[in-house]
């Protein structure tokens, strides 16, 4: 009989999950507890954390090319929600879930799509600072 | 130190992120050109990186063999003088984090733009040589000239498992390899036209344990007590065919050291005359990238981890090999690497297109 475990967001709302989707939580794996409180973390996300262990659980093959279409499209947020749920999945210790985020950034930051407070507001100077600091390293 | 027009007020999306978090999307970047430029972006940026040597783990994860690396030096003339470290130990360390991350960052860019080519220097031995001088060794690296095919030819063998092993010369220290060729040799001045091959092929990559090898070239021996192997490839099927043949390694590895080792295992043709078997070569290129005179390594360290020595004043691969270095041995000229036995086919009265198959 499998158990079923509560996650509470840090809006005080819970979310029921089974027990195979979530015990892809490391953090969850090791709780002693099947109610489990994250801190930090508000329902929208959470909500999103635990769509994905679902997804996870009842799917036996990752390597599965619809999964990892489904994968693609969970990944693709705005990157405020992106940031957030790295937070979440960290705090979970969720490595896939994890690893397929920050994999995600970083693909955003290789395209350039990635937006900071500097390079909404890039100076002239930005480029050239890159290309000086390019030059001084011999490339 | 860098002055950074925009002092990163702590809107950074950075400050979100757990600093493991930051560090493991920084990860992901595999172009050495994306870390550098994030290290420009803001003091949070480039101090991440440099404090995770990221650039470091991309070169590692690129090539696993700088795992032998243990210290990075650099200098800007060719005596290669260590800069002073001086200052508390708080300092030193800040120092080599930023010299590893400058150095990284020009290897991991140098590994992905220097230019293919090939990269034998030069023959240093042959495990045995049936003919010396004319079936040496040196003839591997030169195409048929003059009136005689150009080839190496061990001694003969009753025991077909017995293996031989060529040692070469890269063009520098460090020396990224993609792929050997090699062209076993048909005799088609014997009855049939044997081609001479090995069952397979294995390559041994590394470094001279002392500073200066000096090998006497009719010396015949594999000289492993010269030599630290230091990557060792699986052994590659080779087919008894008189053509240039490919073998491409899984992943391109880096030869620190610049030595390299072609074990010929297994021995397929018997020589009609004497019923032994022989391995013949006729060519041998190493393709990949050189990435001298920029780099070089210190390899006689008691510690066993080299050193890893940036050469400032270089940022180019080098340059072409003047011809005019070329050994020249009894009636054999040293020529173009292009220029095609017309000469010999004529003369030894062979059918081109056969000869070359």
């Amino acid at each position: 009989m499998s158990r079923v475990f509560k996650l509470k967001s840090s809006d005080n709302e819970t979310f029921e999950v089974e027990e195979a989707a979530a015990l892809l939580s490391e953090t969850i794996k090791s709780s002693s507890s099947t109610e489990i409180t994250v801190p930090n973390v508000k329902a929208e996300i959470l909500g999103k954390v635990v769509e994905w262990c679902n997804k996870h659980a009842e799917s036996e093959d990752t390597k599965d090319q619809l999964i990892k279409e489904w994968d693609a499209e969970f990944v693709s947020v705005d990157q405020h929600v992106l940031f957030k749920l790295i937070t979440a999945a960290d705090y979970l210790q969720i490595k896939e879930l994890v690893d397929q985020l920050t994999q995600r950034v970083g693909d955003m930051i290789k395209a350039k799509t990635l937006k900071t407070v500097e390079m909404t507001y890039p100076t002239f100077n930005v480029e050239r600072e890159v290309q000086e600091e390019l030059k001084s390293l011999g490339f | 130190m860098l002055e950074f027009i925009h002092t990163a007020p702590c809107m950074d999306w950075l400050n979100g992120l757990e600093p493991d978090m930051s560090v493991k999307v920084l990860t992901c970047l595999d172009n050495p050109k994306d870390l550098v430029r994030i290290s420009t972006v803001s003091c949070t940026w480039r101090q991440i990186v440099v404090e995770n040597g990221l650039c470091k783990k991309l070169c590692l994860r690129m090539f696993p063999q700088l795992s032998r690396v243990g210290h990075v030096i650099e200098s800007n003339n060719s005596d290669a003088k260590d800069y002073a470290e001086v200052g508390s130990s708080n300092s030193k360390e800040w120092d080599t984090l930023e010299r590893e991350h400058r150095v990284y960052a020009f290897l991991a860019h140098a590994c992905t733009s220097f230019p293919e080519g090939d990269c034998i220097s030069k023959a240093i031995s042959a495990s045995s040589t049936d003919n010396y001088p004319e079936e040496s060794i040196e003839h591997t690296l030169v195409f048929s000239v003059a009136r005689r095919a150009s080839y190496w030819s061990s001694k003969g063998q009753k025991n077909p498992a017995v293996p031989e092993m060529l040692t070469y010369k890269l063009k520098s220290d460090f020396v990224i390899i993609t792929e050997i060729n090699i062209h076993p040799f048909k005799a088609y001045f014997q009855h049939g036209s044997p081609i001479y091959s090995a069952r397979g092929v294995r390559f041994r990559m590394g470094h001279a344990k002392f500073p200066i090898v000096e090998i006497d070239p009719m010396e015949e021996s594999c000289h492993d007590d010269k030599f630290e192997w230091t990557h060792t490839s699986q052994v590659f099927p080779m087919a008894q065919k008189n053509c240039l043949q490919t073998f491409k390694l899984p992943e391109p590895v880096l030869c620190i050291g610049g030595f390299l080792q072609i074990e010929l295992v297994g021995r397929v043709q018997r020589q009609e005359m004497d019923d032994l078997f022989y391995i013949c070569v006729s060519h041998v290129q190493v393709k990949g990238k050189s990435l001298g005179p920029a780099f070089s390594v210190e390899t006689n360290v008691p510690s066993g981890l080299f050193v890893l020595k940036r050469q400032t004043k270089f940022n180019q691969p080098s340059l072409p090999e003047n011809e005019s270095n070329a050994i020249s041995t009894g009636d054999l000229e040293r020529h173009g690497r292009e220029m095609l036995p017309i000469v010999n086919v004529l003369r030894a009265n062979v059918d081109f297109e056969e000869y070359y198959e």
